[in-house]
């Protein structure tokens, strides 16, 4: 009696174990991830005259801001497809490499992530200003006949981005590479397939979870960048970021702030599912063993 | 068609994994590549599969040199260790695949497939995912995968090692029944013996990337090349002696440990009259002591394993000796008894030393 009696108190303090465990996690995430959400939302629908979607009416009744959202889904995408068209070979290659070089190679496309957003901007500035180095090397190949600016474009800012971004798509692509048995590659060969066939059919096939969480990853970090928009991409490069920090830090603006960032928000939300939905194809988002 | 490898040599900078293969299988035979981890049989396989080039040396198929031949034009059917399905495919889908690349029509293929899954006992499991089979399935999913394309040859890297032992024996004469039937001409990884020896027309011993000998099962078990090949294949006593007298092919010889026996020489004794000689734990009778022609022991361990026993005694000298008889004549001998050796007069072999 008293033996059973303590074996359901044992499995009752089993049972909290995890819940124990997992308790400090889930406060951080609510006191700060999970609230601030909450109370900029509450804030994104407040106006003048008490609660109401005044904010929102405000966004989608002028071209401005459309152009804004427009401007910073197609750079995210341009910064996506760039990042998954230089990644993925390169994490495949590596990952299949035999060389004792491998290693030492992944480690050094890390190496941008080392260093802070500011100072590689500032090193981007070096290269893209009229009479920077990317400016004088295509002049004297004779690519162009007048110096460039890239500095303060959308299209230095997608150069920057990729950049930065770059490291991370190889790296999950590399991880994902990695668990991927070459015999399986083998083995489609030796059943007929060419080698891009079997690539295709079985190394990207089984990659596809991994190549949907690269880019969502560098996706959702791209739209969401603030200093290298900023520094690379000055007035010319208003994006959702920047413009969420104009209205929040320069015009005050907290209601309006607030109604860009939770459109963001929704709006990446419904791209990665669409994303991950049309990628999928039966919709298994269960990693290959 | 019949396969021929002419001195096959793979390098790894410094390292050689295959030093070099010679080896012709006729049409419709199976050669078992045996040999010790690391001794280059992934190698040799996967260069005649095509996914390593050959440092040196050629493959041929039929009448064609395959050397320089892609993977996927060389028509082989090829069984991986670790059967490498693929995950994402259905039992079904995995055994289509190669049909698929072929192009054969909706019809037919899946005729095949389904001929394929009932031959070996598969059908009902269709449907499951790699990972919903059991290993066995797995390995006959796999097998039917590569039988399926009807390929001019099979190539099997140690498919069996991740069966359990009883498994693994039906599973091999299983394969083997299906090879002959279908006049395939083989290549067979494994590192068991008796593995090799059960289903294999001929085997091949290698050592460090080095071919030790070549030949059927008894050849290789009554009259091995060196040393390395009578002690991998089966169990191996080893008596070092005197050759009295005999020419190069067999002679006399006066074992340290007493006795005289007649042994046929492995290799041209040279100028050394030294040798050691093989005596096979089954060449060697349990006697009561004193009998001539015997040598003295002491039992050490009795080891029954049914149909057979082993019988682990120690000469004067300290050499350990194994014996294997049937379980009526072991009943002579009970641990730490004095007992006889007599080894019989035939099937000895003796080794320069
Ligand atoms: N890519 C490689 N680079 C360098 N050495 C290699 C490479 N592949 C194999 N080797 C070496 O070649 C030798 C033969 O390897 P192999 O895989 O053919 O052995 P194996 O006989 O199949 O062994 P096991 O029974 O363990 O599978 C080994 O010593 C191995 O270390
Ligand atoms: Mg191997």
């Amino acid at each position: 009696m008293t033996a059973e009696r303590q074996g359901a108190g044992a499995r009752r303090q089993a049972a909290l174990v995890p819940i124990l465990l997992f308790a400090p996690c889930v406060l951080v995430y609510a006191i700060f991830f999970i609230w601030p959400q909450a109370s900029l939302l509450a804030i994104s629908a407040s106006s003048k005259s008490g609660p109401g979607l005044d904010q929102y009416a405000r966004f989608f009744g002028d071209s401005y801001y459309w152009e804004i959202l427009g401007r910073t889904l197609g750079m995210g995408i341009t910064v996506t497809v760039i990042t998954l068209v230089l990644g993925l070979p390169t994490a495949y290659v590596l990952a299949r490499s035999q060389s004792r070089w491998a290693g030492l190679l992944l480690l050094l496309t890390t190496f941008p992530l080392l260093v802070s957003a500011v100072v590689r901007s500032f090193g981007w500035m070096v290269l893209f200003f009229r009479d920077g180095l990317v400016s004088r090397t295509l002049l004297a190949l004779g690519l162009i006949d007048r110096p460039v600016q890239t500095m303060y474009t959308m299209t230095g800012v997608i150069i920057a981005l990729a950049q930065v971004l770059l490291p991370l798509m190889v790296l999950t692509l590399h991880g994902v590479f990695k668990s991927i048995d070459r015999d399986l590659e083998y083995a489609a060969m030796s059943l007929g397939a060419r080698p891009a066939v079997a690539l295709g059919l079985v190394t990207l096939r089984l990659a596809r979870g991994g190549i949907v969480a690269g880019s969502l990853l560098v996706f959702s970090l791209a739209i969401s960048a603030f200093a290298t928009p900023s520094l690379v991409g000055g007035a010319r490069a208003n994006v959702m970021a920047t413009a969420i920090y104009e209205q929040t830090v320069e015009l005050l603006d907290w209601p309006f702030g607030a109604a860009l960032a939770a459109i963001l928000l929704v709006v990446v939300l419904g791209l990665s599912l669409a994303y991950g939905a049309l990628i999928e194809g039966r919709g298994e988002l269960e990693a290959p063993r | 068609m019949q396969i021929e490898l002419r001195q096959l040599r793979k390098t790894y900078g410094p390292a050689v994994a295959v030093a070099e293969i010679s080896a012709t299988i006729a049409q419709g035979k199976m050669l078992a590549l045996l040999g010790p981890s690391g001794c280059g049989k992934t190698t040799t396989l996967r260069m005649v599969a095509g996914f390593i080039a050959p440092s040196s040396g050629s493959i041929h198929v039929g009448a064609r040199d395959i050397t320089t031949l892609p993977a996927h034009k060389r028509d082989t059917g090829l069984v991986f260790q670790s059967y490498a399905l693929f995950p994402h495919l259905s039992a079904a889908e995995n055994i289509a695949f190669g049909l698929r690349r072929r192009g054969v029509a909706r019809a037919e293929r899946e005729q095949r497939v389904t001929a394929m899954l009932d031959k070996l006992k598969l059908s009902g499991l269709a449907e499951r995912l790699p990972r919903q089979l059991s290993g066995g399935q797995q390995q006959r999913v796999a097998v039917a995968r590569a039988l399926v394309i009807n390929p001019s040859i099979l190539l099997l890297d140690e498919p069996f090692s991740n069966l359990d032992a009883k498994l693994r024996e039906g599973t091999g004469l299983e394969l083997s029944r299906l090879q002959r039937e279908l006049g395939l001409t083989s290549i067979f990884v494994t590192h068991d013996q008796s593995e090799a020896m059960s289903i294999a027309d001929t085997i091949a011993v290698m050592k460090d990337g080095v071919l030790q000998q070549i030949g059927s099962a008894s050849e290789i078990y009554e009259q091995p090349a060196n040393r390395f090949v009578a002690e991998f294949i089966g169990r191996a006593n080893f008596l070092p002696g005197r050759i009295l007298t005999g020419d190069g092919r067999s002679h006399e010889v006066a074992l340290d440990a007493g006795i005289t026996v007649p042994a046929i020489a492995s290799a041209h004794p040279g100028g050394s009259s030294r040798v050691e000689v093989l005596i096979r734990p089954e060449a060697i009778a349990l006697t009561e002591t004193g009998r001539s022609g015997s040598l003295m022991a002491t039992v050490e361990a009795i080891s029954y394993q049914g149909a057979t026993v082993y019988v682990h005694a120690r000469l004067a000298d300290g050499t350990l000796v194994t014996c294997a008889t049937t379980p009526e004549s072991s009943r002579i001998a009970a641990q730490g008894d004095a007992i006889g050796l007599q080894p019989a007069r035939t099937r000895l072999v003796s080794f320069p030393i």
